[in-house]
């Protein structure tokens, strides 16, 4: 069970910036900046057991739904190729026939 | 926008539901239960609400019920709107003309399991995730999953003629559904299928009435049973997504994938270039994804182990030939699981400055042949576009395309552009100028040949009107069978241009 520290759960960690209008407190949980949410409504203020109740409730959805769907989900076992920048197209000509 | 002449009900229909009916709280006349039936997910004239409530709400469990409803229904000229799960991204569940919704919500029983024949008969307020839970006992599953499919109704599905993301796979809700009961405008209760027989799937006996009903969008009745196909359920599924900085080289990759004969692909999908900007400013399913990606394809295999496991080599192989980079395996897996819920988006958008706003979610779907999709993404965004800047109430959140036929990948696809749009700034200019941007993306699908749409149906005003220019000649005969079928107009009367039967 986890020891529920008042401070911990009702203090929202700091933002770190992630892109110009993406903002990031919890790890992999996105926020719009809120700078942009001054206008036409606000941003919620939230305390971090309430985002993290959200989120882990999304991710249990979310798993369930592939064992919902099939009994085994299966992966490619690679890596994120992102960060090599674009591929280029495969020369067909030069593969075997 | 002219009002629409609704039609309220006398105290002595009133009684004579209740009568019909026969349980307390089975017929509703209160404001919320009828403002909560008045609308769907799709954009909604939230000004002119009032035009839009029915008059009252029934709640039936039979189908017999269903046929003494319509009957007093045309005994007493009021119009009857049924409802599912009223997830509808076009209007078929709004009522235009006040009248009696039909919500065949308590109609969500399981009537029986055929693990011989391989059926399951189902009332239509079933919804596919809860039946697909009882049915996982038996190892087997019926594969219509729409993006809606935590929420949808099978008679919702039969109404709009839906479409599966598993679909190449395994078929759409048509060819998911075996046969229908269906209670006509005039009361009779009737079965379709190919042709007669509750769980034949193939017939040339007769016309094959379950086609002519399928999409019917409550026009043509109200759907009171439905059999199904089960499917064994599938032993491994596998998700791949690649990224790629340009949208030809993604184009050209879905087409080497869905030509390549695997048998086990389900489904392929491509995100566009403002799908790319969308998914890194406002989705749940952010991913940082470097500036240099622009178009994502995603893939999903389902089948046996053995099946799925040899046919993801070929499918890392052909997503990476045309320079696709593989996004990783927490995207496949997570992305992949929420193709299955796509009701769950963000209700905000952006405005020009990037200042966010509320804002509903609009999709504008069509049916299109892979080899026009590259003109049309382009017409169709600067469509949007010119929209997003007059008006300054819309927010355009790019396009997927999905394959879109039955049973095999290729030939023509789901393509859908997504609209966020800011309803409570809406008036009658502004959504007149939704109805146009609606009209010129519909005008741009049915110049490059193909159909207005494949999922959602033609029933609002934007469309609608262009329905009789895509059916050609085939719309004369719509209309002889619509008077034929519901002589007096009750059935969901104003939608698809269909009052022109009785003019």
């Amino acid at each position: 069970m986890r020891k529920f520290v008042y401070k911990r759960e009702f203090v929202r960690p700091e933002a770190t910036r992630v892109s110009d209008g993406v903002i990031m407190r919890l790890d992999d949980v996105y926020e719009v900046d809120p700078d942009l949410m001054n206008r036409h409504f606000h941003q919620q203020e939230m305390p971090r057991w309430d985002t993290e109740r959200i989120v882990a409730s999304r991710n249990d959805h979310l798993s369930w739904m592939h064992t919902h769907f099939a009994d085994e989900t299966l992966v490619a076992g690679e890596e994120s190729e992102l960060d090599l920048g674009p591929g280029q197209p495969r020369d067909a000509s030069a593969e075997p026939q | 926008m002219t009002a629409n002449p609704t039609v309220e009900l006398d105290r002595a229909v009133v009684a004579d539901l209740e009568a019909i009916m026969d349980e307390p709280g089975s017929v509703l006349t209160d404001v919320s239960s009828r403002a909560n039936r008045s609308r769907v997910p799709a954009p909604f004239p939230v000004h002119r609400w009032a035009e839009h409530m029915p008059a009252a709400v029934v709640l039936p469990r039979t189908a017999e019920q269903v046929s003494e409803i319509v009957k007093l229904a045309n005994r007493a000229r009021v119009p009857v709107v049924p409802r599912a799960g009223g997830t509808g991204l076009n209007d078929g569940a709004v009522p235009l003309r006040g009248g009696i919704v039909v919500d065949v919500k308590r109609m969500n029983q399981i009537k029986e399991i055929d693990m011989i024949d391989r059926t399951v008969t189902v009332g239509p307020g079933i919804n596919m995730l809860k039946l697909n839970e009882e049915l996982g006992k038996y190892h087997v599953f019926h594969p219509d999953t729409p993006a809606s499919y935590p929420c949808s109704l099978v008679g919702g599905r039969i109404a709009c003629s839906g479409f599966s993301l598993l679909g190449s796979r395994f078929g759409h809700t048509r060819d998911l559904v075996i046969s229908f009961e269906i209670v006509l405008p005039t009361g009779e209760i009737i079965r379709v299928g190919d042709g007669g027989g509750k769980k034949i799937r193939k017939s040339s006996t007769g016309f094959h009435l379950k086609h002519l009903f399928m999409g019917h969008q409550g026009t043509l009745g109200i759907v009171t049973e439905a059999t199904l196909e089960l499917v064994p359920k599938p032993e491994a599924e596998f998700a791949a997504f690649f990224a790629f900085d340009d949208y030809l080289r993604a184009h050209r990759t879905v087409h080497g994938i869905v030509t390549s004969g695997i048998a086990t692909l389900a489904g392929t999908v491509i995100f566009d270039e403002k799908k790319v900007e969308y998914l890194r400013r406002d989705d749940e399913a952010f991913i940082p994804m470097p500036p240099w990606v622009n178009s994502v394809v995603a893939t999903a295999l389902y089948g046996t182990k053995a099946e799925v496991s040899e046919a993801s080599k070929i499918l890392m192989d052909l997503g990476r030939r045309e320079g696709g980079r593989y996004t990783g395996d927490e995207m496949a897996v997570g992305d992949w699981a929420s193709r299955h819920d796509r009701y769950a988006n963000p209700l905000h958008g952006r405005l020009a400055d990037g200042s966010v706003a509320p804002m509903s979610w609009h999709c504008e779907d069509a049916s299109l042949n892979w080899s026009v999709i590259p003109q049309v993404r382009e017409e169709w965004t600067a469509i949007t576009q010119k929209y997003v800047d007059r008006y300054g109430i819309f927010d355009n959140w790019g396009m997927y395309c999905y394959t879109n036929a039955s049973y095999k990948p290729w030939g023509d696809y789901l393509v859908e552009i997504d609209i966020g749009i800011w309803e409570e700034k809406l008036d009658d200019e502004k959504w007149a100028g939704w109805v146009d941007l609606k009209r010129e993306i519909a005008k741009v699908s049915l110049a490059h040949g193909g159909s207005i749409s494949s999922c959602h149906g033609t029933t609002r005003v934007g469309d609608a009107e262009l329905v009789p220019e895509e059916m050609g000649g085939g719309w004369d005969v719509m209309l002889k069978i619509k008077r034929a079928l519901d002589p007096n107009n009750i059935m969901n009367p104003g939608k698809q241009m269909l009052d022109q039967a009785y003019e």
